[in-house]
Order: structure tokens, then C-alpha cells, then sequence
């Protein structure tokens, strides 16, 4: 009798409105869990690193669900936060646990898999249903899918639907002081083939219907959406990434309209995108030798061609977040203000629902970790064999990054301040911590010893702030540096402190070596430190932690402050070379080394910056 | 089956078939068997036909209503429902003729969308109803490992970095210091380096202490460190560490009445988990299944 009411149910009532009273009733019981573990959280004062992925999509995006992506939402989180799930037969468990995750989704075309999976709609019905399911994973068709089917109709039912799947998820796996989720999404801009992209992050269990590209592609319009709702008490930012890929965009010297930058846009800029994300999964946008050619660590990572593009090369300036930091100070000198005072994040951008950001777990495939790869596929992946099809240049790809925080615990409230006030380093997925404080009148022997860290908040700022006013002539700026290695990975070689500042109204930058493992000293003539050397074995894949440092600490002292000169300084952590996945993949099939990229990596961490301008 | 039953099934199947034999020589029966027979026939032929019949009653028109309303946030209006009848009819037509052509076989989306439904139909079916605080209750003494707190340690250790010296010598120093502290050395006297982490630990689990150390060496070992003297020399992803237990705490299972939002969730999460498992269970038991691969 049950049975055939609940048919006759299924037959008055659509799917997906089933499904969503289902998961709408788990989602209350879950919240009131979270009440109750609320009390147990504990909470420093001096704050704690944590590490996280704000770049995660999953089967509700386009692009993910036509690659393959099948790992449902709560495999999602169990996987991150350290737990076994089952994928396709294999059981897959992250390195090393999260502390906190951002699903994040393309705005565009959310839920777009589940039109496809229905028969009855148009789209499923349609040419690109059909290509979809004949396999077609071009990246012409998936431009054609963000620019040509629209937001409206079925596709926008689909998304309101994903949406709250998506919203509920992420409330129901946050476990206050334990493990950490952000309900976000991608909003994917991507005018001619330049990467525009952010990624929006909220605060709380609240988040208003995602601003797509579609909506509009102006980052201007993305603000004023985030702008509408904080007044509405919901609390959100946006982080761009891969500025290497925007063709010069991301850090142009002009706004949408191609006005010159003016106070109000550096003003709502800032407000809006305090972080911007430059590492991950599609390489690093630190900077790159065409533009550092005197930073010999500058050629880490580097991807430097467009999206979808074939392969074609970008505009280098305006992509790189050490020229923008520059370019900034010259916007702040002419308006008043800077639109490029951003800090360090960092993620993976993996499209399967599995983050993992280790050398190890990356095979070269943004969708399935390299445990689940065919050595075909590996082979195809490291460069050994063409790949017509794949979508971009695999070999020059990397392993996921992470966001670090420092924060007093491990909840949404103190992680999200932090990432507001850019306490934060990233790093390119290893577990070096680092921190950094400026002042005026640090001791020498301030940093490593009882209660430090009070001191240094006390007489100083901590990275991603403004330093505080100058308090006699004569003195320069002390930074208190303090890094220490991932406990389970390779040494550190060595802290530096990259300056940009302004000279004659023009950026200027320079890499000072500030500490130095194994004894070394910088050469007075070369003003380089030697390098740390290089224990990989190419055989094994093994490298030993007999060179470098467990950690190093110190207080640097600027050389050549010039007070009348707007300056920043963000800090770089080196680690001894280790051996890249690429490496890793090929000696764990016994393949040979690819030729197409270096063998090892000098995984490192960057620090959001500290400024300084002059009269303050 | 026992034995015993089998006999006796045996033993009716017997007795049926003489009677029924009997039974059939009856002209009366003859004929009524024979007017079964014929209806059976115009029933079936009047089943073969209904498909060619498409009946639009108050209950199509209710649900298609409640269809619109769905999607659009208010009720049809008569031409909008008309509209949606005669669409309607001709979908029915075409679904049909579909099926008859036998479109849905084969049909990995169709197959999915199935399977889909009677996912959902397994899900829908398992109506739980609210636990009441005795069901609870006997759930938590059933499942106490899942409300248990690890095991926490107090611990002071002195740290020898490798840093500059090596991992040999970091060693050898910490097993000097350790002979000095044994001696009944205090810790000022014996110079370790300074940690990246605490130099004291309170209450913390072992996967704090992985998560701070590193996975292998010092996490794995603490727990068996003997409580209350120096122990060591034990290798961190940091360097060499002279360790003492300054206290444990047993590990404790959360009494109830902390716990009892969580344990309601639980019982319903596992309680639908079992109603599926039962229902799928049930449905599996219908097919044989013949695993002939070779692999």
C-alpha cells in the first residue's frame, strides 16, 4: 500500500523536488549538531596555521561533470577531511587531512549534469547533449556550452537546485573547531580567451543565488553584487586566480571600461578581493624570468599559455602578482589608493571532487588522482606520448596548492576574518609554515623564544597589514621571519624577502637571501647565496633531509630603506629540491624521465605582504 | 525446509492431482472452464487495445496543475492547461509509440533515469519515524565506540635539531642529555634547542600530535611511552626529542546527555542506511546471478 502511494507521489512531483525535501530535513539536524560541538572549540590567541583548499569543483560543474566527475558532495568532504571513500573501486585517502574546503563550483551552467542525465530536457535533447554523451571533452565545446546556452529555463531550475544541494553539503560537514567548509562558487569570466576568473567565498550558512559571467563579466558588476548583499548582513569576497592566464588583464592598468583605475575602483577592488590566488593546479602567477630575470627561483611553476587557446602565450605583464604589487604602488601614487594590496592564497582548482595537493597523489589529471590513471595516460600526461586530445599542456600542469591561515581556530568565523585581514600565506601544497611580523624596533634575538609571538603582535603587524607609523628618523623596518618544514616533507633552504617599492615613481623589485641554511652566507659580490644542492635520487624518487634546515628563524632589517619610498615586503620560503610528480609518475611505471619539464621542484611557500608608505 | 515438510509436501501434491483429476470429468466444470477461456481471450485482446486509449480525467488535469504551479509559482489558466492537455496527449503518443519500438531499451540515459527513480523510491519508502528517547538510548549502548574521546597526553619534551650539525650528532646529544636527566638532571641543565612547536604539551590526542610532529616516529611511539620519567631518544619530522609523560587521560565515552543531538542523527542516518540495505537486499533476492567472466 506504502509503496504505491509513494509511486503515485513520484508521479505527481518531479525528481529533484523529492530529492530536495530529502536533504532539506538532514540539513536541520546537522545544524543543531553543530550547536552542541560549538562549546568544545578551543581557540589561541597567537593563532594556528591552517591549511585549506578554497578551489574545489565537483560533478555540479560543467567542465568536471563532462570530464568524468562523479564523486558525490559528501565524498567531497570526507575525502578531505582525511577520510578512505571508494571511488570506482579503488579506496583514495587524502595524504594528509584539511583543515577547511571551499566547494566551488562554475556559476555558469551549474548543475548542467543533471540536465544532461535527464531525457526529458531540452538540452539533453539537443546537439551538445548528444556530443556530450558521445564523449565529446573538446575545450571548443565547453566554451560553446559557457557562451551559448544561456541562464534561463531548465538551466536555471538546475541550478537553483544544485545551489541548495551544494549550500546544504557544505553546512552539513562543518564541524565547528574541527573541520572547516565555506559555502563559494566560481564565477568564470573569461572575455576572448583571458582568464578573469574569481572565486566567491561566504562567511556564513547564508549565500544568496551565485552572479555568474553570464549575469555579467565585468569584475565590477561581481563587487556590486557582493556589495548588495554584505549591506544585507551576508558577508562574501571574491579571490581571482590564474592571472597567468588573463593575458594581462587581471592586473591592468585600466578598469572594465578601459578608464584609467581610479580611487573608487582601487577602493572597491580592495574591499571586495583581499586575496588573490597564485598558485595552483594551472601553475603559479608569482612571477615568472621574463619579468624577474634577476630571481633565479623565479622560473618555478610556470604556465604561461592561454586557456582553450591551443597553446597560445599570453601577455606577460599584467599577469604577474609581484609586477601588480608594483604597479600598485604607482596606482596608490597618482589616485590615493591601491587596487593590487592583495595577500597569498592558494588551491587546487581540481575538477574530480578529490582534493589532493601532494607531488605524489598528482598524475597530471585535474579529475582523477594518479593512483586511478592508466600508465597510457600517465605517459600522455608527463609528455612522453602526444596528446591530441587532451586540453592543455599536461606536462606543464601541477599538484594542487593550498591556502594557510592564522587563526585562532578552526571555525568559519576566525578563518574567514583572517582571510579578510590577509593573515596568510600560500603555499604550493606542502605544509611549511611561515609568519612574519614588521615593526620598528624588533631585538635581534626576538623571534623563537618564550612568548614571542605576544611581543611581535604587540610591538609590530603581521603579514598582509600595513606597517605602523615610523616612529624616528633613521630607522628602517625590522621583519621577525619564522618558517619551519612540513613535518612529513623536506627541509627548508632557505627564507627570503622579496621587496617592490618605488623609485623615481617607478616599481623596482629585488630578492634579498634573509636566512640561509647549512651556514651559508650571501656573496658579497654576486649578492646571490650558492645553492643548497640536491639530494633527489632519479632512480628512487627518494631525497634525504641531510641538506637544509628544520627551520630557520630570524629579524632581517631592510639594507636599503629609503623612507621617502612606498615599499612592500612578502616573504618566500624555499625547501631543498624534491622530486616533481612528473618524476614521482614515471619512476613508480617505470617509464623514462620526461623530457618536458625539470625532474625536481623547490616547493616553497609566499606570505602576503607588509606595506609601507611613506608619512604614515 | 526440514525434512518432515518436504514428506508431507510431497504428500498433498498426491492428494491435489487425484482430485483434481476427478474434478475435471464434471460436464459443468467443462463448461464453465470453457466460458473462463473465452473471456480470458476478450480481456486480453481488450488489453492489447487500451494502449491505443489516452484519457485525459481529473487526475491528469490535477497533476499536470500541480506540474505548472511547480515551475511557475501560480495556477495554469484554462487556455494554459488546455495547451498543456494537448501536449500532453501528443507526448503520451509519442512516449508510447516509443516504447513499442522498444527506444527505451538499450538506453543508457533511460536505464539511469530508472534506476534513479527506484533509488529514490528505496529512499522514499523508508519512512522513519522519530526515535523516542529509549530507542536512543539502547542505540548509544550499542555504539559507544562512536562516542568515545581518545586518549590525551601531557608531555614535556627537549628538542635536538639536525639543523647545521646533523641527524648523527643531534642524536648522540640527545642521548647525552638523556643520561644527565636520568642522573637527575633538570631540563635548564641540559641545553636542547629551541622547537618550532611548544616545549609542552597539555591534553592533546594523538592526532594533534601527528598533525604538529608528523605521522611517523615520536606520534607513533608515544602512546606506549612509560608515564612520569625521560624516555628517548625519539626522531620527529623535526629532529630528536627527549620525552616526558607528565599524564594520561583515558580515553571516555561522551555520556549520553551530551551527545544525544548526535546520536539522534546517527540512528536516522543508520536506520535509513538499514532500510535500504533491507530493500535492495529483498530485490537481489529475486535474481540469480551467474558470474561467469573469467576475470
Amino acid at each position: 500500500m506504502n509503496m504505491k502511494k509513494t509511486i503515485a507521489l513520484l508521479a505527481t512531483i518531479t525528481v529533484p523536488a523529492v530529492y530536495f525535501a530529502a536533504t532539506t530535513s538532514v540539513g536541520a539536524i546537522a545544524a543543531d549538531d553543530a550547536k552542541v560541538t560549538a562549546q568544545e572549540i578551543s581557540s589561541d590567541s597567537d593563532r594556528q596555521a591552517y591549511f585549506g583548499d578554497l578551489h574545489m569543483h565537483t560533478m555540479y560543474s560543467f567542465d568536471a561533470y563532462i570530464f568524468g566527475s562523479r564523486v558525490p558532495i559528501e565524498d567531497v568532504y570526507r575525502f578531505a577531511r582525511g577520510e578512505s571513500v571508494n571511488y570506482m573501486g579503488h579506496s583514495l585517502k587524502r595524504d594528509e587531512p584539511l583543515d577547511f574546503i571551499a566547494v566551488a563550483d562554475h556559476a555558469e551552467q551549474l548543475g548542467f549534469g543533471t540536465l544532461i542525465d535527464d531525457p526529458d530536457s531540452a538540452i539533453s535533447k539537443g546537439p551538445i547533449g548528444q556530443r556530450v554523451r558521445a564523449g565529446d571533452k573538446s575545450a571548443a565545446l565547453m566554451i560553446e556550452i559557457v557562451n551559448g546556452l544561456g541562464s534561463g529555463g531548465e538551466m536555471k531550475a538546475a541550478g537553483v537546485s544544485a545551489w541548495t544541494k551544494l549550500k546544504e553539503a557544505a553546512n552539513n560537514f562543518y564541524e565547528p573547531g574541527k573541520f572547516t567548509t565555506f559555502i563559494g562558487y566560481e564565477w568564470s569570466s573569461m572575455p576572448s580567451g583571458s582568464n578573469l576568473h574569481r572565486n566567491v567565498i561566504f562567511r556564513g550558512s547564508e549565500a544568496p543565488f551565485p552572479f555568474s559571467a553570464l549575469d555579467s563579466n565585468r569584475p565590477e558588476d561581481l563587487w556590486s553584487y557582493l556589495e548588495h548583499h554584505r549591506s544585507n548582513g551576508i558577508e562574501g569576497l571574491a579571490i581571482p586566480h590564474n592571472a597567468n592566464a588573463s593575458n594581462g588583464l587581471m592586473y591592468d592598468w585600466r578598469d572594465s571600461d578601459g578608464r584609467p583605475i581610479d580611487e573608487v575602483y582601487a577602493q572597491r577592488r580592495m574591499l571586495n578581493e583581499p586575496l588573490n590566488e597564485i598558485a595552483q593546479g594551472k601553475g603559479q602567477s608569482e612571477t615568472l624570468p621574463l619579468l624577474s630575470g634577476n630571481d633565479e627561483f623565479s622560473g618555478f611553476e610556470v604556465m604561461d599559455q592561454l586557456l582553450g587557446k591551443d597553446g597560445r602565450y599570453g601577455r606577460v605583464e599584467g599577469s604577474y602578482a609581484r609586477d601588480a604589487y608594483g604597479r600598485g604602488l604607482e596606482i596608490a601614487q597618482r589616485t590615493g589608493a591601491n587596487p593590487y594590496k592583495f595577500g597569498m592564497a592558494g588551491g587546487t582548482d581540481f575538477h574530480g571532487g578529490l582534493s589532493t595537493s601532494s607531488e605524489s597523489q598528482y598524475g597530471g589529471d585535474v579529475n582523477y588522482p594518479a593512483e586511478m590513471l592508466s600508465t597510457e595516460q600517465i605517459r600522455k600526461n608527463i609528455g612522453l606520448d602526444p596528446d591530441p586530445e587532451g586540453l592543455w599542456n599536461a606536462p606543464i600542469m601541477s599538484a594542487g596548492a593550498l591556502t594557510a591561515v592564522w587563526a585562532e581556530s578552526n571555525t568559519r568565523e576566525a578563518i574567514y576574518d583572517a582571510l579578510r585581514r590577509k593573515e596568510t600565506f600560500a603555499t604550493s601544497g606542502t605544509r611549511i609554515k611561515v609568519r612574519m611580523f614588521a615593526g620598528w624596533s624588533f631585538p635581534s634575538n626576538l623571534v623563537g623564544g618564550n612568548g614571542w609571538i605576544r611581543r611581535a603582535y604587540a610591538d609590530g603587524v603581521p603579514m598582509g597589514s600595513d606597517m605602523r607609523a615610523r616612529p624616528k628618523e633613521g630607522a628602517a623596518p625590522k621583519l621577525a621571519l619564522w618558517a619551519t618544514k612540513d613535518p612529513n616533507g623536506a627541509n627548508l633552504d632557505r627564507v627570503q624577502i622579496v621587496k617592490v617599492w618605488l623609485e623615481d615613481a617607478h616599481r623596482r623589485e629585488k630578492v634579498y637571501d634573509a636566512l640561509l641554511s647549512d651556514d651559508r652566507k650571501v656573496d658579497r659580490v654576486t649578492g646571490k647565496a650558492s645553492p643548497v644542492g640536491n639530494t633527489v635520487d632519479l632512480k628512487t624518487g627518494k631525497y634525504s633531509n641531510s641538506i637544509g634546515s628544520t627551520s630557520l628563524q630570524g629579524v632581517w632589517t631592510d639594507p636599503d630603506f629609503n623612507p621617502e619610498q612606498p615599499a612592500l615586503y612578502y616573504v618566500r620560503v624555499l625547501e631543498i629540491p624534491t622530486p616533481r610528480w612528473s618524476t614521482l609518475q614515471a619512476i613508480r611505471r617505470n617509464l623514462p624521465l620526461s623530457d618536458k619539464v625539470p625532474a625536481t621542484l623547490q616547493e616553497r611557500a609566499w606570505g602576503s605582504p607588509i606595506w609601507y608608505m611613506p608619512g604614515t | 525446509m526440514g525434512f518432515a515438510n518436504l514428506v508431507y509436501a510431497r504428500y498433498m501434491r498426491g492428494v491435489i492431482t487425484r482430485r483434481l483429476r476427478l474434478f475435471l470429468t464434471e460436464p459443468v466444470v467443462q463448461f464453465l472452464i470453457l466460458g473462463s477461456l473465452l473471456y480470458a481471450v476478450v480481456s486480453m485482446y481488450e488489453d492489447r487495445t487500451a494502449p491505443d486509449r489516452i484519457v485525459i480525467d481529473n487526475a491528469s488535469i490535477d497533476r499536470l496543475e500541480r506540474q505548472f504551479a511547480l515551475q511557475f509559482n501560480r495556477q495554469p489558466s484554462v487556455i494554459e492547461l488546455d495547451q498543456m492537455a494537448e501536449s500532453h496527449v501528443t507526448d503520451e503518443v509519442l512516449y508510447r509509440e516509443g516504447l513499442a519500438l522498444g527506444l527505451a531499451e538499450d538506453d543508457e540515459i533511460v536505464r539511469r533515469r530508472v534506476i534513479q527513480k527506484m533509488q529514490f523510491l528505496l529512499e522514499a519508502e523508508t519512512n522513519i519515524s522519530t526515535p523516542d528517547e529509549k530507542q536512543l538510548r539502547a542505540f548509544y549502548d550499542r555504539n559507544r565506540a562512536r562516542y568515545r574521546m581518545p586518549e590525551r597526553i601531557s608531555f614535556s619534551h627537549v628538542y635536538f635539531s639536525p639543523d647545521n650539525v646533523g641527524d648523527a650528532v643531534a642524536r648522540q646529544r640527545s642521548l647525552n642529555a638523556l643520561a644527565r636527566l636520568r642522573a637527575g638532571g633538570n631540563t635548564a641543565g641540559v641545553a636542547g634547542d629551541i622547537f618550532p612547536g611548544q616545549s609542552n604539551y597539555a591534553l592533546v590526542s594523538g592526532k594533534q600530535i601527528a598533525r604538529e610532529f608528523g605521522r611517523t616516529g615520536l606520534a607513533e611511539a608515544l602512546p606506549a611511552v612509560p608515564l612520569g620519567q625521560w624516555h628517548g631518544p625519539l626522531r620527529s619530522g623535526f629532529g630528536w626529542h627527549l620525552i616526558h609523560i607528565d599524564g594520561r587521560e583515558d580515553g571516555y565515552t561522551q555520556p549520553f546527555e551530551q551527545v544525544v543531538d548526535r546520536v539522534r542523527t546517527d540512528w536516522i542516518e543508520d536506520e535509513s542506511a538499514r532500510h535500504r540495505e533491507r530493500a535492495l537486499r529483498m530485490l537481489l533476492a529475486k535474481y540469480d546471478v551467474f558470474r561467469t567472466a573469467d576475470q
